[in-house]
């Protein structure tokens, strides 16, 4: 059966991100855009404009814009958040949504626009690292809590990659947890 | 003029609700073990929407390099809902056929089709039975064909655990144990993030208090 349909790829949820929106200066004249989903523009030479990050990376491949990096997407901004991460070892700091993703995306497209790409590429990266070692951390004290886990800032991308296996340990350790409770009853009964 | 521009304005920002509103029941949908309640409105009017995009685009027979370019990119725009409405209807018709004869069993279940998806669903149920009553089922004593005995239908499994985010403060949800006869209470704050089952908070992905991540 189509087992895909009931999971989400790593490729739709950058599909979900593509629809952030970025500023762009575009270099052509057009007028409004309308879109289905709201309008675009107008575009003017020099003129920067909101649009969303499938548009700016279609029009920078087409060598139509240039893309100006979101204010996270900078060197000294991301350090912060890296030393922040590496200093709190039970949670996960606030990242702006989707930043793998759009991060990725425009180092791949508008690396020219983009000020010490390679320095951003590198602290992305180990910022990524150091959140997926907390989350696989997190799972040998999942049990702590019998309800309900919290996880708060853990993005849509990382719960993504983390759920298959989550939710498989989560669904075994509540039948173990039954089996044990059923036995526990059953030995009680016996007088 | 003026009023027109307004009614303008107002049309878009509803367009643009409903777009986000496809794409939060298309992650519920992918994430809940069992079938949600169809957005029957949304996906007619967004398919609507997208329609008169396609015959509008077909309409203009222009040369201008320009414009070219411009219905070029509405066709992606339209082209990236078009993906949406349909990778939610394929996940809709996926867990139909791994749980069709329980939805047909129960009422609740059938009005959350479309009427589509219920006939999708009634065929579905007859062609399988047909199938295993051929290949198989016929040679077996009467007593044992029959394919909907108490504990032979595939039910979704409500007590997976799924992630979710909360949208608005909910309070307090009890949520029953499974190691120790008792209940746990959480407190659903608005922005919060959890990992837990999914039926106790069935309700309230129902209501939109709580989404599926």
């Amino acid at each position: 059966m189509a087992k895909r349909f009931l999971e989400f790829t790593a490729a739709e949820v950058e599909f979900l991100a593509e629809d952030t929106i970025i500023t762009i200066v575009p270099n052509f004249q057009m007028d409004m855009l309308f879109f289905i989903s709201g309008t675009v523009g107008p575009f003017s030479p020099s003129l920067p404009v909101q649009v969303p990050v499938w548009l700016a990376c279609t029009l920078k491949t087409r060598k139509r814009c240039s893309i100006q990096a979101p204010e996270w997407l900078d060197v000294a901004y991301l350090s912060a958040k890296l030393d922040e991460e590496r200093m709190f070892h039970d949670r996960f700091i606030e990242m702006p949504e989707h930043f793998m993703e759009i991060s990725a995306m425009l180092l791949e497209c508008a690396s020219d626009d983009i000020r010490n790409a390679s320095q951003l590429r590198g602290i992305i990266e180990d910022i990524c690292e150091i959140r997926y070692a907390k989350a696989r951390h997190g799972l040998s004290i999942l049990q702590d809590n019998p309800v309900a886990t919290q996880v708060n800032n853990l993005s849509l991308m990382e719960i993504n990659s983390i759920r298959p296996f989550f939710i498989h340990a989560m669904n075994e350790f509540r039948n173990f947890a039954q089996t044990l409770q059923a036995t526990r009853i059953r030995a009680n009964e016996v007088p | 003029m003026f009023q027109d521009d307004l009614d303008d304005s107002a049309f878009d920002a509803e367009l643009n609700n409903d777009v986000r509103r496809l794409k939060q029941s298309w992650l519920n949908e992918k994430n809940a073990p069992e079938i949600l309640q169809f957005e029957s409105e949304l996906v007619k009017d967004l398919t609507d929407n997208v329609q008169t995009q396609i015959r509008q685009l077909s309409e203009i027979q222009s040369s201008d390099v320009m414009t070219a370019f411009a219905n070029n990119l509405k066709r992606m725009e339209y082209d990236r809902l078009l993906f949406v409405i349909r990778s939610y209807l394929r996940t809709r018709l996926t867990k139909i056929q791994r749980h069709a004869m329980y939805i047909l069993s129960s009422a609740e279940m059938r009005q959350r089709l479309s009427p589509e998806e219920l006939r999708f669903t009634h065929s579905y149920v007859t062609l399988s039975e047909q199938h295993y009553s051929n290949s198989c089922l016929h040679d077996f004593p009467e007593m044992i064909q029959r394919l909907d005995e108490k504990g032979m239908i595939p039910e979704p499994d409500l007590q997976t655990h799924v992630f979710c985010k909360v949208m608005e403060d909910v309070g307090d949800v009890e949520i029953e144990r499974a190691d120790v006869s008792g209940v746990n209470s959480v407190t659903l704050l608005k922005g919060d993030q959890f990992l837990l089952r999914y039926e106790p908070i069935r309700p309230l992905v129902a209501n939109g208090s709580v989404v599926l991540l």
